[in-house]
């Protein structure tokens, strides 16, 4: 247990659907080891989102237990799970959820913020020298294209030095271009942290670049390099 | 976790930069605006109050004796450093050319008035003019029908006594003459050193003496607190609160109708402060659920948001006092340029605790809303359609904003009576007004079938969710309804004051006139054309209460001791007297009557006496003991002959009585005192015209109270209006944006969102003038004791003027929801 700093043990996960209950996760067993990048892959509606969503605390499984760094996030409440993400975890979406009243530097301050840094700003404008944002801190995100605002969540995401970093199809709305440098950008931060990564995507570029992978199918891993 | 203030700060911030916030600001503005301007004008008059009761006994305090006021107390209030005065009046007679008149003569010292001004005239006819200064030595001034009677005219020699004076003006207006009714007759008004040299002022004077005090505060409580022990039986002190008895009643109608008003446009702040909250947390749903996934637990989320609204509060607060001050000063100015004489200034005692009520509307409108940021998963940024979580108990979240409008309402009037109706009526109202906004959408659902596709569009956006389209109508009635309730039952409130005290109320009560003497008296008047009513009037003392002798030591209220210990007037009447309602207890009917007493409630308050307690009355030789079988509230300002203590015809057969009455006297027709007081020398005349005055002139205060009023409840009124359309625009962008993708035209599109405004409109309109006849029946005849037949005409403006109301506010948001391209809004979606 020891060698992972994610690990999930007999996970189902149901939800009830109109014709009684619904399974979306069954028998997950996985562990992931701290440093290294996992993709999960699986056509839509495998339950790819739900599973990242269990591991990352953000909901809990009908059944089965889930550890981060040897702690059983199944048995906290909502509120302690939240406080042990706080600094821990951090998270990069599909539709880059930057807070829209917010400025690029401010976005990255936020979970600066919430994990008590002393120096938020100055952090915050590091990482987005870091991703090449250096002139947009003040920007908000309607005057970003995709790419620019993926890379403000990707420095918002690393921003507080995460253990797990949590990636929701992160190329999902971007050109090839942008989705290309997004790609380059994940893992070189990646790398350097040496953060372990989550993914869920469909882009085979994306996934290739992931030392372990695993495929989703009706909610069961069906697949595991 | 803990989000620092100085992240509530960045965050307010970064709202007000973004707009979000601003709907919360201006209902909160409007609110305290309204609030503020409501308690500095409520000080303002009750200054201006003071000042004018100050007038009535032409002092701050004034001590009363039938003894000389001792010369160290004259001493003890120049010490003091408060300005002073002496008066001595007592009656007299005079003769001139074989006329004997009765007068009544008023020595005054230099420094008399001490507040207000004596109006007089020094050529008759001739222009007035305003004094702050008596008589100088060797000068008289009289009444006119003093003039008339003796046919006298100025500069002629009046003897008094053994001194001579010269008549130099006529007084047309004497501040304190109106107290106590003790004008009994034509007014001659000396030097009070003259009257100490002419001899009058013996023993057998029947003198009234008066030592009149006048300057802060502070030294004239220190004077009364020194003075009090001194006083014995033979003085009294007379201060502005007893001064004020009189104009009390008027003034207290007049504050709870101000507060009442106050109310109205403190619940649609409370309203749209509510709906906006809504929609604030509405859009903070993704904010709050990123929080939470980067690891902010529910209390720190909730704590940020209720620390973000405390630091609007706080800000838009400030600015919403520096606007009710401003917005008063304005009406004061107006006041000071339509009314006579002075008004009050205004304190700073209201900001702070407007500020605060600021805070409680604020957070207790909001927090409901809130509430629902703490049922957000943070699951629900990966999965759009996550099942929220309920939150427990969060219907006992409205008890907030309850409490926050029991706790503004008890700020804002006193009167719980008031409070209950606008409470209970407000949220009875609003659920009533969903329950008939919800069968009224209904009832148009079923008759609405086969109408045209924009009608049908239009109209299913409104029957999809009833609940929230019967809320928002609601609340756009209710809205509605205070300003439809505020011009109507102002306009009739006022028409019923007009009515109760018309221009020919009475300005002079007849008293002391004896039986024998009615016939003659009458006559005189008849034959004038003044019509009057007599009622019999006797005196007697209370000696027991449930035969137990009283001991005013005993009552905490001051009031009691003069009940207990003071000369009673009481009267007999067959019927309840024009002006009296019963409050407790059943009036006589024809069974046996004898040994019932009927009490105005404010006389029987202090001694907590209630209905079936015995009351024992001495009347001459006679003792009567009484139960108390009515409790009576008497409107005292329609200045009709009113007593505290009624008894059943017959009840004193053998005491001796005299006749009361009370007329109205044009000008003109005032040398008719002159012919009473010869023909009838006894009768006493009181001249109420000061105090008719003093109570105009409040009515003309408040009626501008109300203007101010009425524009903050207005201003609050549009904004919820506004409030509850934006709360709903972004599901109409974005409908409009699946409707524009399917093929819909701008005109098709135009024709069912004007369908959508027309009907809430005609709805709210039609909930509204149901509501406000409803309400204004309710207070107009429970509250403020009133006429009021509701108008139809009511249903037909509230209607048009609801939907051009919703109709004008619904056009900012059009251009949204028209010019927004459908694949802008459904990439966001």
């Amino acid at each position: 247990m020891s060698d992972f700093i994610l690990q999930a043990v007999g996970v189902d996960r149901e939800v009830e659907g109109p014709s009684g209950p619904l399974t979306i996760l069954q028998d997950i067993d996985l562990g992931i080891a701290a440093g290294s990048a996992t993709v999960i892959s699986g056509p839509s509606g495998s339950g790819k989102s739900t599973l990242i969503g269990l591991l990352a605390g953000l909901d809990l499984p009908t059944r089965g237990q889930i550890f981060f760094r040897g702690n059983e996030i199944t048995a906290l409440d909502e509120d302690q799970r939240a406080r042990l993400r706080a600094g821990q975890v951090g998270f990069v979406f599909q539709s880059f959820y930057l807070m829209e009243s917010l400025t690029a530097l401010e976005n990255v301050m936020l979970p600066l913020e919430l994990a008590a840094a002393a120096d938020a700003r100055l952090q915050a404008r590091q990482w987005l020298c870091e991703v090449g944002l250096g002139q947009r801190l003040h920007h908000y995100p309607r005057q970003l294209s995709g790419g620019e605002q993926q890379r403000v969540a990707i420095a918002r995401g690393f921003a507080v030095e995460p253990a797990v970093l949590f990636a929701d199809e992160p190329t999902g709305n971007l050109d090839r271009e942008a989705a290309s440098q997004i790609k380059e950008l994940l893992f070189s931060l990646q790398a350097e942290q040496n953060t372990s990564l989550v993914l869920v995507t469909h882009d085979l570029g994306l996934a290739e670049q992931c030392q372990r992978r695993l495929r989703l199918e009706n909610g069961r891993i069906v697949e595991q390099h | 976790m803990r989000i620092g203030t100085g992240h509530a700060l960045r965050q307010l911030r970064r709202e007000w930069r973004s707009g979000e916030l601003v709907a919360l600001a201006l209902s909160l503005l409007v609110a305290v605006g309204a609030v503020t301007a409501v308690s500095a004008h409520g000080e303002r008059i009750e200054r201006s109050l003071m000042r004018g009761a100050g007038e009535i006994i032409a002092a701050d305090l004034k001590v009363s004796g039938r003894q000389p006021i001792p010369d160290n107390w004259l001493a003890r209030a120049n010490t003091a450093g408060l300005a002073s005065a002496e008066v001595a009046t007592f009656p007299s007679v005079i003769f001139r050319d074989g006329i004997t008149q009765l007068i009544a003569v008023k020595g005054v010292s230099s420094g008399y008035p001490l507040r207000g001004e004596l109006t007089i005239r020094s050529a008759d006819p001739g222009p007035a003019s305003d004094v702050n200064w008596g008589p100088t030595a060797g000068e008289a001034w009289v009444e006119t029908r003093l003039l008339s009677v003796l046919g006298l005219e100025l500069g002629n020699q009046l003897e008094l006594g053994s001194a001579q004076f010269t008549v130099s003006a006529v007084i047309a207006y004497e501040p304190d003459k109106g107290e106590s009714f003790v004008s009994l007759a034509p007014r001659v008004m000396v030097r009070l050193g003259d009257l100490k040299k002419s001899g009058l002022l013996g023993p057998a004077s029947r003198a009234q003496y008066a030592l009149l005090v006048a300057g802060t505060e502070l030294a004239v409580e220190r004077f009364r607190q020194g003075i009090a022990p001194l006083l014995g039986l033979d003085y009294r002190i007379i201060d502005l609160k007893e001064a004020q008895l009189q104009v009390g009643s008027t003034l207290q109608r007049a504050q709870n109708f101000i507060g009442l008003a106050a109310l109205g446009a403190i619940l649609l702040a409370g309203i749209a402060i509510a709906v906006s909250a809504g929609r604030y947390a509405a859009r903070q749903r993704t904010n709050v659920a990123l929080l939470r996934c980067f690891g902010a637990d529910r209390a720190a989320v909730l704590g940020l948001h209720v620390r973000v609204l405390l630091l609007l509060a706080l800000l838009v607060g400030s600015i919403g006092v520096a606007l009710g001050y401003g917005v008063e000063s304005v009406i004061a100015q107006i006041a000071r340029q339509v009314l006579t004489g002075e008004l009050g200034s205004t304190g700073w005692r209201s900001a702070a605790t407007s500020l605060g009520l600021g805070v409680v509307l604020l957070l207790g409108f909001s927090v409901p809303a809130l509430a629902t940021l703490n049922t957000v998963t943070p699951i629900q940024v990966l999965q759009r359609g996550a099942v929220t979580a309920a939150a427990r108990w969060r219907h006992l979240y409205y008890v907030l904003p309850v409490a926050a409008l029991a706790l503004l309402a008890l700020a804002q009037s006193t009167d719980i009576k008031i409070v209950t109706y606008v409470l209970g009526g407000s949220i009875a109202g609003l659920l009533a007004m969903m329950g008939l906004s919800a069968v009224l959408l209904r009832a148009l659902k079923a008759i609405s079938r086969g109408v045209g596709v924009s009608w049908r569009f239009g109209l299913a956006r409104l029957f999809r969710h009833t609940l929230s389209s019967s809320l928002q109508i609601a609340s756009i009635s209710l809205g509605l309804t205070i300003i439809l309730l505020l011009t109507l039952v102002r306009a009739q409130l006022f028409a019923a004051w007009q009515t109760r005290l018309p221009a020919n109320a009475p300005n002079y009560f007849l008293a002391n006139i004896q039986p024998h003497e009615q016939a003659g008296v009458d006559e005189l008047f008849t034959q004038a054309g003044v019509s009057a009513t007599y009622v019999p009037m006797a005196v007697g003392r209370l000696v027991s209460i449930n035969g137990q002798i009283p001991d005013p030591a005993q009552y905490p209220d001051a009031r009691a001791s003069s009940r207990i210990e003071g000369n009673l007037n009481f009267s007999w009447a067959e019927n309840l007297p024009s002006g009296n309602s019963l409050e407790a207890g059943t009036w006589w009917g024809e069974g046996p009557r004898h040994g019932q007493v009927s009490l105005a409630r404010s006389w029987a308050e202090p001694l907590g006496v209630h209905i079936g307690d015995q009351l024992g009355f001495q009347v001459g030789a006679q003792e009567l003991q009484a139960t108390i079988s009515s409790i009576r509230s008497v409107t005292w300002d329609s200045f009709e002959p009113n007593f505290f203590i009624l008894f059943p015809p017959g009840a004193f057969p053998l005491t001796p009585r005299t006749l009361l009455t009370a007329i109205h006297l044009d000008e003109p027709q005032e040398v008719l005192l002159a012919d009473l007081a010869r023909g009838f020398p006894t009768v006493n005349i009181i001249d109420i015209g000061a105090i008719l005055a003093q109570v105009r002139r409040i009515i003309d205060i408040v009626s501008l109270g109300l203007n101010l009023v009425f524009g903050f409840t207005v201003a609050a009124g549009a904004l919820v209006l506004v409030a509850t359309l934006s709360a709903t625009r972004d599901a109409r962008v974005y409908e409009a944006a699946v409707l524009k993708a399917l093929g819909c035209d701008r005109r098709r599109l135009l024709a069912s969102l004007n369908t959508e405004f027309l009907v809430m409109g005609a709805l709210a309109g039609t909930v509204a003038a149901v509501a406000a006849a409803l309400i204004g029946r309710i207070l107009a005849t429970r509250v403020f004791y009133i006429d009021y037949t509701p108008n139809l005409l009511l249903l037909l403006v509230s209607v048009s003027a609801a939907v051009l109301l919703v109709w004008l506010a619904s056009r900012a948001g059009m251009r949204k929801v028209l010019a927004t391209p459908p694949a802008l809004v459904l990439k966001e979606a």
